[in-house]
């Protein structure tokens, strides 16, 4: 491998290090999802509740670990950008292979999906006959079939940059007319995204307050796209004060004060609430009130912020880009 | 209210060195009733009262405690059963002897992250009762065995538990501690508690402010 | 955050001090040696890459038999007609050992009124003009150079041997600072008269021709096109220098770091085998507390906390330890190792770098490992049967 910069193995060690308590927690909630009774007294089924907390702890540590290894991660990526040429941020590292997009895509999938976990332990612990344990390690054997792509798209990702092939930066790549895949949402006008987006927004809001679980997710999921497309579309543009630039990576870099990171953090963070709420309705039917409110408060943070951006460069300069 | 219904216990079962504290057991006691259990060591006593704190699951059997299937609860819940509602005075005591007096007493607390304020307070309370708050700051292991009784019974109590278990209290101490001991539990049962006393200490027998002698022999109730 | 457990967690340690203290002192020993390292690394790396920022877009060298040799000036005439060159300009310089600090100095040939490839090289020539066109040879030396010099009580003037062995006293007319200090410790100015005296350079030729590109994006088509216009040159762009010494510090530090983490997990291994036999009175205080009402997941807690509080503490030590050692004593015996991988250069002192990156480096691959390794051991004492062991 070309790129063995000291980041890029210290991201591999751990992932080393994840597979592996990953596979004793699948192997071990294999066991558990076979034999697990909890009307039984049987000294198995002992022995199962004090292995089912070992899982806990084993995925508990994978999902706490796997927030800030996600940030350096993507420092990592802007690190390595120095060494490739044409690169100048993440995005051309993300761009530079074709797993790249994929792998950001499951390991952001996989942080709701642990996230998820983490509650349906939380409430399962709540209770004294453990009702949702043989339903979370099913869960759990699913998340583990796409962590372990995660990890395998990543090293592959690693391995397939090569150093001396050019790629493009991101002034190019959310250039309205290449042909990536996110570029085809970028032709569209601006007030189709705009309505989109504060659309969406008060599409969930009015089923925040009908309580209708299930749609809310649903329309969290469009807010989810939407705020991303609308970011890069249209808002970012206002971060640099650059109509030309639409990169999504660069918010997160010290030159504009690093507001990228309270961007994604509202929006990953409201979503999963509001996403995970069906989840965890879905499959527990406890009561999901609190994540509702929740999700309303963050994704209504990320909409102010990043309208305030467009909202004081029009006020400062009197012209939209 | 503590019901006992057909409990067995079985170590080692299966195996060579099997062997049965327990069989079919059945057992009700009343809510603020003083029960001594009567028998020799290895009469399954100690055993029964492991049982009914959750200390240890029945081989065959349940132990309902308030109408919760006490021998069913999974970890969390029992330790949060006996945090709260047990005060177990051990035959040995079982004290950490690297902490002090005051640091054992509290122990129980710990986990509930109440405001340290609050577990002073209790603490001081029960070491005054128990008259060994003049040694708060001793460790454990530098006490005598009387000394060290106390600082059980102190851990035992700082909860305010509705029921005390006592295995073989006495067995340490000598006729002055034991007289005191009686006066102790006699303030408990006063207090209303469920008091259940494991012993061979014929101090307890025919005892006018127990309720009720329960025999133990070989694993069963006679 | 159960302070209470917290609390608890850091008595539990102090009552088995010596094993702790053990640990939590190798522990810190590691960082303390991977921190230093990438400590180095990072400020030698940031010290060459400030160099970098004044070279020229391209250097041409004539590579004959794997080795660079002295190219012909005229070629520059030749290469200023490509289209998209701004300019074409000859560089006279080399190493001169200087015996005495077993070091070498590089010295730069600079043509007075001629345009110069390097801003610090034309405000010398501007602030210096005088003493550099003087009839008497003078030199302008960086600070460190002054210095080395002073300490061979070479004071006013020093004496160059020329290859045929004769000897050429140059008086030093002045002082420079550069932006760096590898700049300053190594580098001396003279005229290119001077230079080629010294090392016996025939005024046909130079060392190697520096290209100056108006559009960066041109840089490889031109490059392609001296190749093509001299096959025996070797075209060497900024950029290509930029990677090659990323990846040398990287390639570096990346062994270094994969030992590492080798000897971290064999650490740990030990430390498994010690840690997971529990001794008896651990169990029994276990035990003790899971029989007065501690969940499993009090103790799996107060086992995490005991983890937490002892590598974030070897972390703090050594981090702090290993700046001191870096940047206040400029890391005796560590340095060397690094230092050596090219030319020899006079000793300079290691800038002030430290960032997030590099600290964040350091933490995911010590603390977290760390914390890792104790789980199993914590899970098993967290599960021990209650009444066993406090029969």
């Amino acid at each position: 491998m070309s790129l063995m910069t000291p980041d890029v193995i210290a991201l591999l060690m751990l992932d080393v290090l994840f597979v592996c308590f990953a596979i004793i927690a699948f192997f071990l909630s294999l066991r558990i999802i076979k034999h697990w009774d909890s009307d039984s007294t049987s000294s198995l089924q002992y022995s199962l509740e004090k292995q089912s907390y070992l899982v806990a702890t084993l995925i508990k540590y994978l999902f706490f670990l796997k927030l800030p290894l996600f940030i350096y991660f993507v420092f990592t990526l802007d690190l390595v950008a120095l060494v490739i040429p044409g690169a100048m941020c993440a995005a051309g590292v993300v761009n530079a292979t074709s797993y790249g997009f994929n792998v950001f895509i499951f390991k952001l999938i996989n942080l709701y999906l642990f996230g998820i976990w983490v509650a349906l332990h939380h409430y399962d612990m709540k209770r004294p006959d453990y009702p949702y344990s043989r339903l979370k390690f099913i869960f759990y054997v699913l998340i583990f079939f796409l962590f372990m792509a995660e990890v395998v798209l990543e090293v592959m990702m690693f391995s397939a940059i090569d150093p001396h092939v050019i790629v493009s930066c991101c002034g190019t790549l959310f250039d309205a007319i290449e042909t990536s895949t996110v570029s085809s949402f970028l032709v569209l006008p601006h007030w189709i995204i705009l309505s989109g987006f504060y659309g969406s927004f008060i599409i969930m809001f009015i089923f925040y307050r009908l309580k209708n679980v299930f749609a809310f997710s649903i329309a969290n999921l469009f807010y989810l796209t939407i705020a991303l497309i609308a970011l890069i579309a249209f808002f970012s543009t206002y971060v640099y004060e650059l109509p030309t630039h639409n990169c999504p990576f660069c918010l997160l870099q010290s030159d504009y004060y690093f507001i990228g990171y309270l961007f994604y953090g509202s929006l990953f963070v409201g979503t999963f609430f509001g996403i995970g709420s069906l989840v965890v309705h879905f499959l527990t039917k406890e009561k999901v009130e609190s994540w509702l409110n929740w999700s309303v408060l963050f994704n209504l943070c990320y909409l102010i912020l990043v309208s305030l951006y467009a909202i004081i460069f029009y006020l400062r300069n009197g012209v939209w880009l | 209210m503590i019901e006992i219904k057909k409990i067995s216990k079985i170590f080692h079962q299966h195996q060579a060195n099997e062997m049965v504290a327990l069989k079919d057991v059945s057992l009700s006691i009343q809510p603020g009733e003083l029960i001594i259990l009567k028998g020799a060591s290895g009469s399954g006593k100690s055993t029964l009262l492991t049982l009914i704190a959750a200390l240890s699951k029945p081989t065959k059997g349940e132990v309902i405690v308030n109408e919760k299937r006490v021998s069913k609860m999974p970890d969390n819940f029992s330790a949060l059963y006996r945090r709260e509602q047990i005060g177990f005075v051990f035959q040995k005591f079982n004290l950490i002897p690297s902490l002090t007096v005051y640091e054992n007493v509290i122990t129980p607390l710990l986990p509930a992250d109440i405001d340290p304020h609050l577990i002073d307070e209790k603490a001081c309370q029960v070491l005054e009762q128990f008259s060994i708050m003049h040694k708060k700051n001793v460790k454990v292991a530098n006490l005598s065995g009387g000394e060290q009784q106390r600082v059980a019974i102190s851990r035992a109590l700082i909860n305010s538990p509705a029921i005390i278990l006592a295995d073989e209290p006495t067995a340490n101490l000598d006729a002055f501690l034991t007289e005191n001991f009686l006066a102790f539990i006699q303030q408990m049962k006063a207090e209303g508690r469920t008091i259940i006393i494991a012993t061979h200490d014929p101090v307890f027998f025919d005892l006018d402010f127990a309720d009720r002698e329960v025999a133990l022999k070989n694993g069963q109730i006679t | 955050m159960k302070s209470n457990l917290f609390e608890f967690a850091i008595h539990s340690l102090l009552r088995r001090g010596a094993k702790n203290i053990f640990i939590t002192i190798i522990f810190t020993l590691l960082i303390f040696v991977l921190s230093s390292v990438f400590l180095i690394t990072g400020a030698l790396k940031n010290e060459l890459l400030g160099t970098l920022e004044a070279l020229p877009e391209v250097i041409v060298q004539k590579i004959i038999a794997g080795k660079q040799k002295d190219i012909e000036v005229q070629r520059s005439d030749q290469i200023l007609q490509i289209p998209g060159v701004e300019d074409a300009i000859p560089r006279v310089w080399g190493y001169y050992y200087f015996e005495p600090q077993g070091a070498n100095f590089s010295i730069i040939g600079i043509e007075l009124y001629e345009n110069q490839y390097k801003q610090v090289l034309s405000d010398i020539a501007v602030q210096f003009d005088d003493k550099l066109s003087s009839d008497t040879p003078s030199m302008i030396i960086g600070s460190g150079v002054y210095e080395a010099l002073l300490s061979s009580y070479y004071e006013d003037f020093f004496l160059f041997v020329k290859p045929d062995g004769d000897s050429k006293k140059v008086t030093i007319g002045g002082v420079f600072k550069a932006s760096t200090q590898l700049e300053s410790s190594d580098s001396i100015v003279m005229s290119s008269e001077l230079v080629r005296e010294i090392f016996d350079l025939d005024e046909q030729y130079a060392t190697d021709i520096v290209v100056k590109i108006a559009n960066p994006k041109e840089i490889p088509t031109i490059a392609l096109k001296i190749n093509q216009l001299y096959p025996d040159t070797r075209v060497v762009t900024k950029d290509d220098i930029r990677v090659s010494y990323q990846n040398i510090f990287d390639y570096k530090s990346g062994i270094f770091l994969a030992f590492f983490i080798l000897a971290i997990f064999t650490f740990f291994i030990i430390i498994y085998d010690k840690a997971s036999g529990l001794s008896s009175e651990e169990k029994k205080e276990i035990g003790i507390l899971k029989a007065i009402g501690w969940k499993i997941e009090d103790i799996l807690n107060v086992k995490f906390y005991e983890a937490l509080i002892v590598s974030g503490t070897a972390f703090i030590v050594a981090i702090a330890l290993s700046i001191a050692y870096v940047f206040l004593l400029e890391a005796p015996l560590l340095k060397d190792i690094f230092m050596g991988y090219s030319i020899l250069k006079p000793d300079f002192k290691l800038p002030f770098t430290l960032n997030i990156q590099i600290l964040a480096l350091i933490f995911f691959i010590t603390v977290p490992i760390y914390i890792a390794a104790t789980i199993i051991p914590s899970w098993r004492a967290a599960t021990l049967e209650a009444n066993e062991v406090i029969r």
